[in-house]
C-alpha cells in the first residue's frame, strides 16, 4: 500500500532510532533494513537519511565509528544513552498520537 | 557512470559551507552509492544500469547539500576547530612547562611542598658564570654513630639557560682526597667515600638549592665542589674552622 509521505516526515527519527536500538548499523544497511522490516512500506531516500544522521550524531543521540568489513571502511552508527532516552520518549509520543488519531478516526466512522 | 556520482557529490558538497567536513561527507556517499550497486548487481542489474538506479535514489544533490549544510553549520565547526587548537595548545603549554621545571616527578614534588627559597649567606663562597651564580657553603658537622657527617648547602641561579651547564653533575673532593664523587641526573653515584645528596625543593626555573651531606670518619677540613659547563672552569670551597 503506498502511504502518504508526509505520514511518515515526522517519524524518520522514530525509525531510525528504533533501528539502531539493535545493533549499530551503517548507512545503507539502515535504508534496506527499514524496507525488509516494513515490507517495503518505508523506502528511506539516501538523500533523506544522511542529514538526519549527522543531526543525531551533532545532537549525541548517536555515536559514529569507522569499522573494516568486507574489505571497505563504513561508518557505523550507534545509539547512546541519551539516544535511548530521546527514543522512549518518541515512542510514547507516538503512541498518544496514534491513539487519538484511531480515536478521531473510529468516532467517525461510528457516527 | 562512476564520473557521474563524482559530479553529483561535488555538487553535494558545494553546498556544504564547512570545508573540512566535505571529505568525510563524500566518503560517506560514495562507500553508500557503491554498496547499493553492488546489491543491485547481485540481483543481476547490468552495471550500468545499477549505477543509474543507485545514482538516482541519492536524491537531488542539491537539496542533499543543504539539508548536510544546515546540519554542518560553519561556526559550530570553526568553534569546534578552535577549541581543539586552543587544548592542544594548552596541553603543548603544560608538556613545555613540566619539562622546563625538570620533569613531572620534580613539577608534583614542587607542588606538594611548600616552597622557600633561602638566599646563600653573604660569606659563602660565590663564583659568577656567563649563565648565572654558584654558591656554596658549609653546613653542620655532627658526630652520628662512629661517622662524621658534614653538611654543604648548594645554590644555584641561573639567569639564561645554558645547555653544556650541568649543575647536577658535581664533583666534590675533600682535604684528604678520600671523597671523589660524581652525581648524574638519573641517580647514579660513583663514589669512594659515601655522600649524600638530598635535593631541596626549589622555587622557579632557574634558582635551585641542594643540600650535599658528606658521611665520613674523619671530620674535613675543606671540600671542594665543581660541575661541568657555564663558560669556565670554576671550582667553590667549603670550609670549616677547625674544632677548639
Amino acid at each position: 500500500m503506498k502511504i502518504d509521505k508526509s505520514l511518515m516526515s515526522g517519524s524518520t527519527t522514530l525509525l531510525i532510532l528504533s533501528l539502531l536500538a539493535g545493533e549499530e548499523m551503517y548507512g545503507y544497511q539502515m535504508i534496506v533494513e527499514l524496507a525488509r522490516r516494513s515490507n517495503r512500506t518505508f523506502e528511506l531516500r539516501e538523500g533523506t537519511l544522511y542529514p538526519i544522521l549527522h543531526g543525531l550524531e551533532a545532537d549525541r543521540l548517536v555515536t559514529v565509528r569507522e569499522k573494516e568489513a568486507d574489505g571497505r571502511t563504513r561508518k557505523y552508527y550507534r545509539i547512546t544513552r541519551k539516544g535511548r532516552r530521546a527514543l522512549e520518549e518518541k515512542k510514547a509520543a507516538w503512541k498518544y498520537f496514534a491513539e487519538q488519531v484511531d480515536a478521531v478516526v473510529n468516532s467517525a466512522s461510528l457516527a | 557512470m562512476r564520473d557521474e556520482f563524482q559530479i553529483w557529490v561535488d555538487a553535494v558538497c558545494e553546498q556544504v559551507r564547512f570545508w573540512p567536513d566535505r571529505k568525510g561527507i563524500e566518503k560517506e556517499l560514495r562507500i553508500h552509492y557503491e554498496d547499493h550497486c553492488r546489491a543491485l548487481e547481485r540481483l543481476n542489474y547490468e552495471p550500468k544500469l545499477a549505477a543509474e538506479r543507485s545514482l538516482r535514489a541519492m536524491g537531488n544533490a542539491q537539496e542533499v547539500g543543504w539539508a548536510l549544510d544546515r546540519i554542518h553549520k560553519p561556526w559550530l565547526g570553526w568553534l569546534w576547530k578552535f577549541s581543539e587548537g586552543t587544548l592542544l595548545m594548552l596541553v603543548l603549554i603544560v608538556l613545555w612547562l613540566t619539562v622546563s621545571a625538570g620533569g613531572v616527578e620534580q613539577l608534583i614534588f614542587r607542588t606538594r611542598q611548600q616552597l622557600e627559597w633561602t638566599d646563600p649567606p653573604a660569606w659563602a663562597d660565590h663564583v659568577s658564570l656567563e649563565c648565572g651564580d654558584v654558591y656554596l657553603a658549609p653546613g653542620e658537622v655532627r658526630e652520628t654513630g662512629g661517622n662524621v657527617e658534614a653538611e654543604l648547602r648548594f645554590w644555584v641561579k641561573v639567569r639564561e639557560p645554558v645547555p653544556d651547564f650541568q649543575p647536577w653533575e658535581l664533583e666534590v673532593a675533600d682535604n684528604r682526597g678520600a671523597v671523589s664523587f660524581r652525581e648524574w641526573g638519573d641517580g647514579r653515584r660513583q663514589t669512594s667515600g659515601y655522600l649524600e645528596w638530598e635535593r631541596v625543593p626549589y622555587w622557579g626555573w632557574t634558582r635551585h638549592q641542594m643540600t650535599l651531606r658528606l658521611i665520613l670518619d674523619y671530620r674535613p677540613d675543606w671540600v671542594e665542589v665543581s660541575a661541568p659547563g657555564g663558560g669556565r672552569d670554576w671550582v667553590l670551597r667549603a670550609e670549616w674552622e677547625e674544632e677548639p
